[in-house]
């Protein structure tokens, strides 16, 4: 690396670290990166393609799959989901060891196989599942520690906002990438469930035996609750993976399809439905602030020649794939303390995701590894939305909540190093995919 | 004058609530219209020649329209650790410096994207898709959005001075998806 980039790269991150301890909002500090990147390093003036760059990042047809997915979720939050999750999943469980500590997990992977977002999977199992905990008298550690991670699914399991913004500005399918994270999302799950398990039999007083009993007829006939939430799921992910319907189709399916459960179930109203409406906009509007801004520091970066020159770095130190794999999940470790997963996603991929590249990864393998690295982020504290969102439910510190959720910190961890060894976990379900 | 001066601000922030109230239509609309054509796709095998079109022009529409009040229920995220760190006196000077840079910064963008609505408009260009739709249309819902947003901007910056108080505040840690 010449001079010249060494004291680019330098005031790059310079100004990004400034604008972003000073509060200013993500989103604005990347343009503001962007802008002076231009107007320091570049001849051409820093206004002429920030307004096309906009209009094309924000004009695009794959991107209405991410408010779509988000106001199916926001519907699904007031439907009365959780309450029927619940109940139809209870027969199932309650005699496994570990009991009903299995339903933070069961309850997420199904929560998060209609819902894009892993603070909206946290809460809405969580505001059922820990009330029902307590009255048990289960584990107050695991059960807290075991929502904080099997929350976490919620970006790993599609549908999922962060697979539709990467995949966006990493120029992959979105539908691909969906299907990818099924095998890993359904890994970490078992890897989950295992550990519960486990721990159910060496200590069966974390989760005392309920009173009550149920027959296989009930088991059955329990089914019928959780009927409606495996209609949408073969619905929406079905489509998508038949090749029958766009992302974006399939996420207005699901809006279609959630209002019809909603409205069912006699918990939403045309009210109501506004306000779900509303509720996706503010959300929409947050994380497509921060995309338009990354695509336009994006921009700009390519055009100075910072990702280019940083691979060819790295390259030149010859790491194995494993060591830089290694390295960069320490780096993303410490920016999940204290960023949220748009922003590390965003942020990082312009020079992440060609160094991967480079080291023979494929762009949908790093998509997902970068998923997973979100999700630590999720669970990390200083800043952690589930940790948050867990907060909300229980009242408890943050520091409390991540320590409860170490040990699933590190199930993550183990996670990432089984499908950094066998990539086929990730590719392999993709690649049967037509087109 | 404070008066005067909080009057502006609650007008300011009606006007981003009633273009949140837009924005959540054009999304009701933008799904009835992907629903409406893949119902007469797979029936009728008849397609509305815009629902693609027009649910990207809905989106990005909504991105801006929704961004001011966004912004004014904390939605838009950044980040609050160092700032809390800081002695309170020089944490608002932060903050006022911070939220000018990024109200200038906002208009910045404004302006820019009224420029390229402005030549769309003047030069007459078009979507290049069999509706012809002139750009400018969708275009200058956007320019709305992000004036809206720069004034917003303004105002959140203002509000971190102490006379403020007397508006309502909200918490600090914004909603996550």
């Amino acid at each position: 690396m010449d001079g010249q980039t060494l004291i680019m790269c330098l005031v790059v991150f310079g100004v990004l670290v400034l604008t972003l301890s000073a509060g200013i909002h993500i989103g604005f500090s990347l343009f503001i990166v962007g802008f002076c990147g231009m107007t320091f390093f570049s001849p051409l003036p820093p206004g002429g393609n920030l307004a096309s760059s906009v209009w094309s990042t924000v004009n695009k047809w794959e991107l209405v799959a991410l408010p779509l997915f988000i106001l199916m979720g926001e519907i699904l939050f007031h439907s009365g989901v959780s309450e029927k999750l619940f109940k139809g999943l209870v027969p199932w469980l309650y005699r496994l060891p570990g009991g009903l500590l299995l339903m933070n997990i069961v309850a997420c992977t199904f929560f998060a196989a209609v819902s894009g977002s892993s603070a909206a999977t946290t809460a809405t199992v969580g505001r059922i599942t820990l009330a029902e905990f307590e009255k048990l008298g289960y584990d107050e550690k695991l059960a807290i520690g075991s929502l904080a991670g099997a929350g976490t699914l919620g970006f790993l399991i599609p549908p999922s906002l962060i697979m539709i913004v990467y995949a966006i500005l990493a120029e992959v399918s979105i539908g691909k990438m969906f299907i990818a994270g099924v095998l890993p999302g359904f890994l970490l799950a078992s890897i989950y469930i295992l550990y519960i398990i486990y721990r159910g039999i060496r200590d069966p007083s974390i989760a005392p035996r309920m009173q009550e009993s149920y027959s296989w007829r009930e088991r059955f006939i329990a089914i019928k609750d959780l009927l409606p939430l495996i209609i949408l799921i073969c619905m929406v992910l079905g489509s998508i993976y038949a090749g029958l319907a766009t992302p974006t189709e399939a996420a207005a399916l699901g809006v279609f399809g959630a209002s019809l459960f909603a409205f069912g179930n006699r918990q939403l109203t045309i009210k109501g439905l506004f306000a779900c409406l509303l509720a996706a906009v503010k959300t929409t509007s947050m994380i497509c602030l921060i995309v338009v801004g990354a695509s336009y520091l994006s921009r700009v970066m390519g055009f100075l020649g910072i990702p280019a020159a940083l691979t060819q770095a790295i390259v030149g130190l010859e790491l194995s794939p494993y060591t830089l794999m290694l390295m960069l999940g320490l780096v993303y470790v410490v920016l999940g303390c204290i960023l949220d997963g748009f922003s590390i996603v965003v942020m990082t991929l312009p020079i992440a995701l060609p160094m991967a590249t480079a080291s023979g990864f494929d762009p949908i393998w790093f998509g997902i590894y970068l998923i997973l690295m979100v999700e630590l982020s999720q669970i990390t504290p200083p800043v952690g939305f589930n940790l948050f969102v867990i907060q909300g439910l229980t009242g408890k510190p943050i520091g409390e909540i991540a320590i409860y959720a170490l040990p699933f910190f590190f199930l993550m961890v183990l996670t990432t190093a089984i499908i950094t060894v066998f990539p086929a976990i990730v590719l392999y379900l993709p690649r049967l995919m037509s087109g | 004058m404070v008066n005067n001066m909080l009057q502006i601000i609650a007008k300011i922030e009606r006007l981003s609530d009633v273009l949140a109230k837009l924005s959540a239509l054009i999304l009701g609309l933008m799904t009835l219209l992907i629903l409406a054509e893949i119902f007469l796709w797979n029936l009728f095998n008849k397609t509305t020649l815009i629902a693609d079109e027009y649910s990207a022009y809905g989106l990005a529409a909504l991105i801006f329209l929704g961004a001011g009040y966004t912004l004014k229920e904390k939605g838009h995220i950044r980040i609050t650790l160092i700032l809390n760190l800081l002695p309170p006196r020089l944490a608002l000077v932060v903050e006022l410096l911070a939220g000018s840079t990024a109200t200038l910064f906002v208009g910045y963008i404004t302006w820019q994207l009224m420029r390229m609505t402005l030549s769309a408009w003047r030069y007459g260009s078009t979507s290049g898709t069999l509706t012809g739709t002139p750009l400018w249309v969708p275009q200058a819902l956007i320019v709305v959005g992000a004036a809206v947003f720069t004034l917003q901007m303004a105002v959140e910056t203002v509000k971190v001075l102490p006379f403020a108080a007397k508006l309502s505040t909200q918490p600090a840690i914004p909603e996550e998806p």
